[in-house]
């Protein structure tokens, strides 16, 4: 993958991370929009991330793309605010118990491939994402995932299948709408 | 390619997909001025966390000390639940002075004790009324008349910070309908209210550039 805005950063220039963040905000926010549930949380962890990531700048070794880099702490933000987002889930099923949820007004505007993204594990859609969306290559996923470049290869076959599944059988009984649009079929 | 159904042709109509999905989610151009971590980035962030620290210092001081007294002489107001919010406020507002009236300084940190410990002990008091050593100055004006009189445009390192202008309730109680300044300096532009949302304005005025 390219690296946005141009090579040449230098770890701790203040100038270097304000193009780095113009450069890589919107990237890192299409990544972070298929992880999470809406819009404001991924608004939200994109921020988070690029906070952390000013304050490790200093230490930051141009050994691969900052992009990378990037990507690697807001998938961790992403994957710690999926987890307290589940805990808080299942405290409000607790606190129910019975009683039927409020619909998410946005849910139904969602398109379904994000919501079968949003169900998979975090690290399985964001392998998605960076191949498919952001054209990373399995080093580099495996780079931003922190994990061996074999698993990011299993992890991405099982993505696609399962969201294969999902999809297709959608497909086959007329419920699946192409990016939330009302199909008359 | 249009179903994804099918083994060969799933790979691409999924990454045309997806990018079409992603696509459509993205906002407006960021701008780095609006980030999150530029607050880290603004000189004199990390003198502005040594004087909260000096600051909560001096709040633990005022309610050990004085109890309830301490805290209404900070807040204005005899609400505990106001007394975070406002030390917050008296360390950005003095900080953001010190270092604007020094821009060599990276921190101005000595200007901000100073600024910070004449708000603590002066709750609600005139501009005419600031403590003596803080060295405030207010133009020789009728503008003085009321607590916000104090020249925005001065140096703080020559009025000491003492915030005459800026102190405890001073909308609340600097109200001279003939200052005329009662609102802030009518030349300067106004700072958005950082009151968050469900406290009680009453008690935790916002300051505003003086």
């Amino acid at each position: 993958m390219e690296d946005p805005g141009g090579r040449g950063y230098r770890p701790g220039s203040a100038h270097d991370f304000d193009r780095l963040y113009e450069a890589t905000y919107q990237r890192l926010f299409g990544t972070l929009i298929a992880l999470l549930r809406d819009r404001a949380a991924a608004e939200d962890c994109v921020q988070e991330a690029y906070l952390r990531a000013y304050e490790a700048w200093p230490r930051w070794k141009p050994d691969a793309p900052a992009e990378v880099w990037l990507h690697r702490i807001a998938i961790n933000v992403a994957i710690s605010h999926r987890r307290r987002e589940r805990l808080r889930t299942v405290g409000e099923l607790v606190r129910r118990l019975g009683v039927p949820a409020a619909v998410d007004p946005s849910e139904s505007t969602t398109p379904e491939l994000l919501r079968e993204l949003r169900a998979l594990p975090p690290k399985q859609s964001a392998a998605l994402v960076l191949r498919h969306v952001h054209g990373y290559t399995n080093r580099e996923i495996a780079r931003a995932l922190d994990v061996p470049e074999r698993t990011v290869a299993s992890r991405l076959a099982s993505a696609r299948a399962r969201l294969q599944e999902r999809l297709g059988w959608m497909r086959a009984t007329g419920t699946w709408l192409p990016n939330g649009v009302p199909s008359d079929k | 390619m249009t179903s994804p159904s099918g083994d060969d042709d799933f790979e691409p109509w999924l990454e045309r997909e997806l990018r079409q999905a992603v696509r459509s989610a993205r906002g407006s151009r960021p701008r780095a001025e609006q980030a999150a971590y530029r607050a880290l980035a603004r000189p004199g962030a990390s003198a502005g966390l040594r004087s909260a620290r000096a600051a909560a210092a001096i709040a633990a001081f005022a309610l050990a000390v004085g109890g309830v007294t301490g805290v209404a002489a900070m807040t204005g107001g005899p609400n505990p639940m106001t007394l975070g919010y406002r030390v917050v406020q008296m360390v950005t507002a003095c900080r953001d002075r010190a270092i604007a009236s020094t821009p060599g300084s990276q921190s101005g940190s000595p200007n901000v004790g100073r600024c910070v410990g004449a708000l603590a002990g002066q709750p609600d008091v005139p501009s005419g009324a600031v403590p003596a050593g803080t060295g405030a100055q207010t133009k020789p004006t009728t503008l003085q008349a009321g607590p916000r009189a104090t020249d925005p445009s001065a140096s703080p390192g020559q009025n000491g910070n003492a915030q005459g202008g800026n102190g405890q309730g001073g909308n609340a109680q600097g109200g001279a309908p003939e200052n005329g300044n009662a609102q802030g300096d009518p030349t300067q532009p106004p700072k958005p209210d950082k009151t968050p949302k469900g406290r009680d304005k009453r008690a935790t005025p916002t300051p505003t550039p003086g």
